[in-house]
């Protein structure tokens, strides 16, 4: 189950990063204006990776185990209870 | 307008910028509108729903930060998809010729080109109540060209644009003809 979830999670995290990448290389190749392309990138970037961080560091922070486990329990209550 | 800053790789050397066009801005808030509605979501999540459910451990806050990451993250994606379709269906019109980009999602971008010798008519057409309020609509140019017909979608003051358009169309005949003629004069033209 904890493994199906980070593959999961990884196979999202590729999806979004390939999406962030091709956005900024359309950005970069096709924009006519400098200074409206600084802009565009510095702003998407840095919101981007901020998002990033925290996504990355809160998956990495959950305790999988302990989510699961409370399905788990839900599941053993309704088997007790039928 | 300053269209110094602007850089466009296939210009000739005594070509122009005349002027960019961008579809009116009207036109990219009505799609922004769920993406800011999904931000309010986000946003009023963020602050509504801890209140709401009083997590008791830190593992439900750092799941309940997670989804929302997840999700700010994807909204923000889900912007600048948008931005990027408008911003990137551009007309440039120079002083030789019109150059039509259109970004149709993300791998799908067509070029065309008019030069301003082949148009034939120019047609604009402002229709509903917010494009005659906030002055924007279409501008249509019919040509002898091999794409019959280029349309200018939700353009800024279409009425200015044709009238500009026109007027590169007459200059660029009294061009021709004045060439014609001097080839005539050199002897490199025989009637």
């Amino acid at each position: 189950m904890i493994a199906l979830f980070g593959l999961l999670y990884l196979v999202l995290f590729l999806v979004v990063s390939i999406t962030i990448l091709v956005i900024i290389f359309h950005i970069v190749r096709y924009s006519f204006d400098k200074t409206a392309t600084t802009i565009m990138l510095v702003t998407f970037i840095s919101v981007a990776a901020v998002l990033i961080l925290i996504n990355i560091n809160t998956a990495l922070s959950l305790d999988m185990e302990k989510i699961t486990n409370l399905e788990i329990k839900s599941d053993e209550f309704r088997e007790i209870s039928f | 307008m300053s269209l110094g800053r602007y850089h466009f790789k296939e210009l000739g050397e005594k070509e122009k910028i005349v002027r960019v066009i961008h579809r009116h801005w009207f036109d990219i808030l009505q799609q922004f509108f769920i993406a800011f509605a999904l931000i309010f979501a986000v946003v009023a999540g963020f602050f509504v729903l801890p209140a709401l459910f009083q997590f008791e451990t830190a593992d439900e806050y750092t799941l309940f930060l997670f989804i929302e990451s997840g999700v700010a993250l994807l909204v923000w994606i889900y912007m600048f998809l948008i931005w990027i379709d408008y911003y990137f269906d551009v007309w440039i019109i120079t002083t030789e010729r019109i150059i039509n980009i259109e970004q149709k999602g993300l791998f799908v971008r067509h070029v065309s080109e008019l030069k301003h010798v082949k148009i034939q008519d120019v047609t604009s057409e402002v229709e509903g109540l917010f494009p005659t309020v906030l002055n924007y609509g279409d501008v249509h140019i019919q040509t002898a060209a091999e794409q019959s017909r280029f349309v200018f979608r939700s353009v800024a003051d279409p009425y200015k644009i044709k009238g500009e358009i026109m007027k590169l169309h007459k200059k660029s005949q009294y061009k021709n003809i004045r060439q014609l003629g001097r080839m005539i004069r050199e002897g490199k033209l025989e009637l």
